[in-house]
C-alpha cells in the first residue's frame, strides 16, 4: 500500500538526497529539483528507483516537466498513479 | 626554431592561450595532433559552453569573465554558430554547434599576427629543463626551443614529458566519459522539450524488457538546432576505466559506437518520431573529463569552490558549480554557499618546478572536486587567456602582473 501524500514526499526526499542527486541541508518536499541539477538522465535513474520502491508504473501522459518539479509533486503523482492502478 | 610561447593542445584553453599570447606580442606556436582546432567543443561533440554565466536566480544570464571567454561566445552567437544562452536550474548554458566552434578558432586564429597553428602535430618530448620540445607530425620530428609553454592538452601530457609532478584519481572516482553522437531525420514532435521526459519512459522500458543495455541510461538527447537533427549523450559507467590507457580508450571508443548503434536501432523502431531517424555522426573521439591534475605553485581547493574564495592573484572567476560525475547516473552539481564564484589564483597555472611552465583548462593545479567545476569550457577559455598573457609577461619581462591579467580575463 502506498503512504500517504506527506510521507512519500519525505521518503523521496531521502531516495533522492541518498540516491540521485547532491542535495543541500535545507533539502524538502518543495525543493527545486530542476535547480538542484535533475535532468533527463537523472530522470531515467529516479524513474527506475521509483517504480521499483512503489510498484507503480508512471504513464506517458504523466511525465511533464511540473511532475518533476518537487519531490511533493512527484508524490502526488505517483499516489495518483497507485490508486488508479 | 624558435618561438617565445608554445601552446601544446589546441582545444578551447590553447586557442584562448594562443590568441592572448600572440596579441600580447609573444610569437606563439599553437600545437593541435588533430586536423581541427577545438577540443571536445568540436572533436568530442560537445554542444553546450558551460561556466560562461554566473550562478544567480534571477532572470537575466550575467556573464561570468568578460574577457576572450565572452569574445568568443559572442562571435558564435553573431555568426548563427550558438543559441542561447539557455537557463537550466540556477545556471544557463550556451548551446553551440560544433562545426561552428571549429570554424570560429579558425577564422580567430588565422588573422591573430604572431600567432601560427600547426595541426596533425603531437608534442613527444620535452627536455627536463624546459629548453627544447620535439614535435611529431605524421613521422617528421621537429626540434622547437620555446620561451616559454603552456600546456593546454587536458592530460597534462607535455608536463608529464618534462617530468613534472601530477594526480591523478582512482579510476573508480575519476568522472566517467562521455560518448556522444548526432542522430537527423527526428520528426518535430520528438524535438520539444518535454518529449525528452517521454523519452526517458521509453528507455527505461527498453532496458527492462532486454531491448537495451543498461548503459544505455547513461543516455541523455538535446536538438542540435538544425532540421530533424538532435545530439545523443551517453555517459558510460566505464569500469575500471584509464584515460591514459591504449587498450582502455580503444574499448570505450568502440564501447560508445556499438551503444551508439543499438540505441539508434531501438529509437527507430520502437519510439514514436523517431522512424526516419539516422545516425548523422559520430565524434572523432570519446569526451574525456578528467585525466592528470599538474602540480602548480598552489593547489585550488574543493573548500575554495564551496566558499568562492578570492585570492590576491585572482585571475579569472569559476562560475560553473562543481558538477561530480562519478558515477553515469546525472550529475550531482554542488553549489558553492553564496552566489559568489571561486577566483583562480595564478599560481594554480604556474607549474610548482618550473616558472616557465603554464597550465590552463582541465589539468591545471586543483582537487579532484574543483577540476568538477574547473574543468568546463567557459572557464577553459578564461584561464587559457590568463595563461597566456601570463606566459607573453613572463616572455618579455621575467615577471607575471595577475591584476593587469585579472583586468583583461574578468
Amino acid at each position: 500500500m502506498t503512504p500517504d501524500i506527506p510521507i512519500l514526499a519525505e521518503e523521496l526526499v531521502v531516495l533522492i538526497r541518498e540516491r540521485l542527486l547532491e542535495t543541500p541541508p535545507a533539502f524538502h518536499p518543495e525543493s527545486d529539483l530542476y535547480e538542484l541539477g535533475l535532468d533527463s538522465m537523472a530522470i531515467m535513474q529516479l524513474l527506475l528507483l521509483i517504480e521499483e520502491k512503489y510498484g507503480v508504473l508512471l504513464p506517458d501522459a504523466d511525465l511533464t516537466k511540473e511532475n518533476f518539479h518537487t519531490p511533493l509533486a512527484l508524490a502526488h503523482l505517483i499516489h495518483r498513479c497507485s490508486v488508479s492502478t | 626554431m624558435s618561438c617565445d610561447v608554445l601552446v601544446v593542445g589546441g582545444g578551447s584553453a590553447g586557442i584562448a592561450a594562443a590568441v592572448a599570447a600572440a596579441r600580447a606580442g609573444a610569437e606563439t606556436l599553437l600545437v593541435e595532433q588533430s586536423g581541427m582546432l577545438g577540443g571536445t567543443a568540436t572533436a568530442s561533440l560537445i554542444h553546450s559552453i558551460c561556466g560562461l554565466y554566473r550562478i544567480h536566480s534571477g532572470a537575466e544570464a550575467i556573464p561570468g569573465n568578460r574577457g576572450f571567454a565572452l569574445e568568443f561566445a559572442e562571435n558564435l552567437l553573431s555568426s548563427g554558430g550558438a543559441r542561447g544562452p539557455l537557463r537550466m536550474g540556477r545556471v544557463d548554458v550556451l548551446l553551440t554547434d560544433p562545426s561552428a566552434v571549429a570554424r570560429l578558432a579558425d577564422e580567430i586564429t588565422t588573422r591573430t599576427p604572431h600567432l601560427r597553428v600547426w595541426l596533425h602535430s603531437q608534442v613527444i618530448q620535452v627536455s627536463p629543463d624546459l629548453a627544447e620540445v620535439v614535435i611529431f607530425t605524421r613521422g617528421r620530428l621537429h626540434s622547437v626551443q620555446p620561451r616559454a609553454l603552456i600546456d593546454t592538452t587536458g592530460d597534462g601530457t607535455a608536463g608529464a614529458l618534462a617530468g613534472l609532478s601530477f594526480e591523478q584519481e582512482t579510476s573508480d572516482r575519476l568522472q566517467r566519459p562521455a560518448y556522444i553522437y548526432g542522430l537527423h531525420g527526428v520528426g518535430p514532435e520528438a524535438l520539444v522539450e518535454d518529449y525528452r521526459l517521454k523519452l526517458s519512459r521509453h528507455l527505461v522500458d527498453g532496458v527492462r524488457s532486454g531491448l537495451l543495455p543498461e548503459t544505455a541510461l547513461g543516455a541523455s538527447f538535446r536538438e542540435s538546432g538544425d532540421p530533424g537533427g538532435m545530439f545523443v549523450s551517453i555517459d558510460l559507467p566505464a569500469k575500471d576505466f584509464d584515460p591514459l590507457d591504449p587498450t582502455s580508450l580503444t574499448a570505450l571508443e568502440i564501447e560508445g559506437r556499438a551503444l551508439a548503434s543499438r540505441l539508434s536501432s531501438f529509437l527507430k523502431n520502437k519510439v514514436p518520431g523517431f522512424e526516419a531517424s539516422f545516425t548523422s555522426r559520430h565524434p572523432a573521439r570519446i569526451g574525456i573529463r578528467e585525466s592528470r591534475r599538474l602540480q602548480g605553485q598552489y593547489r585550488l581547493e574543493t573548500s575554495d569552490v564551496e566558499n568562492g574564495l578570492a585570492f590576491p592573484d585572482g585571475i579569472a572567476v569559476a562560475t560553473w558549480p562543481m558538477e561530480l560525475r562519478e558515477k553515469a547516473t546525472g550529475p550531482k552539481l554542488r553549489y558553492p554557499v553564496g552566489e559568489q564564484p571561486v577566483e583562480i589564483p595564478l599560481r594554480s597555472l604556474r607549474a610548482a618546478a618550473h616558472d616557465s611552465f603554464f597550465m590552463a583548462g582541465r589539468c591545471l593545479s586543483c582537487s579532484h572536486e574543483a577540476q568538477a567545476s574547473i574543468r568546463v569550457i567557459g572557464t577553459c577559455l578564461a584561464t587559457g587567456q590568463a595563461a597566456g598573457l601570463a606566459a607573453a609577461q613572463w616572455v618579455a619581462t621575467g615577471l607575471c602582473d595577475p591584476a593587469n591579467i585579472r583586468s583583461q580575463v574578468v
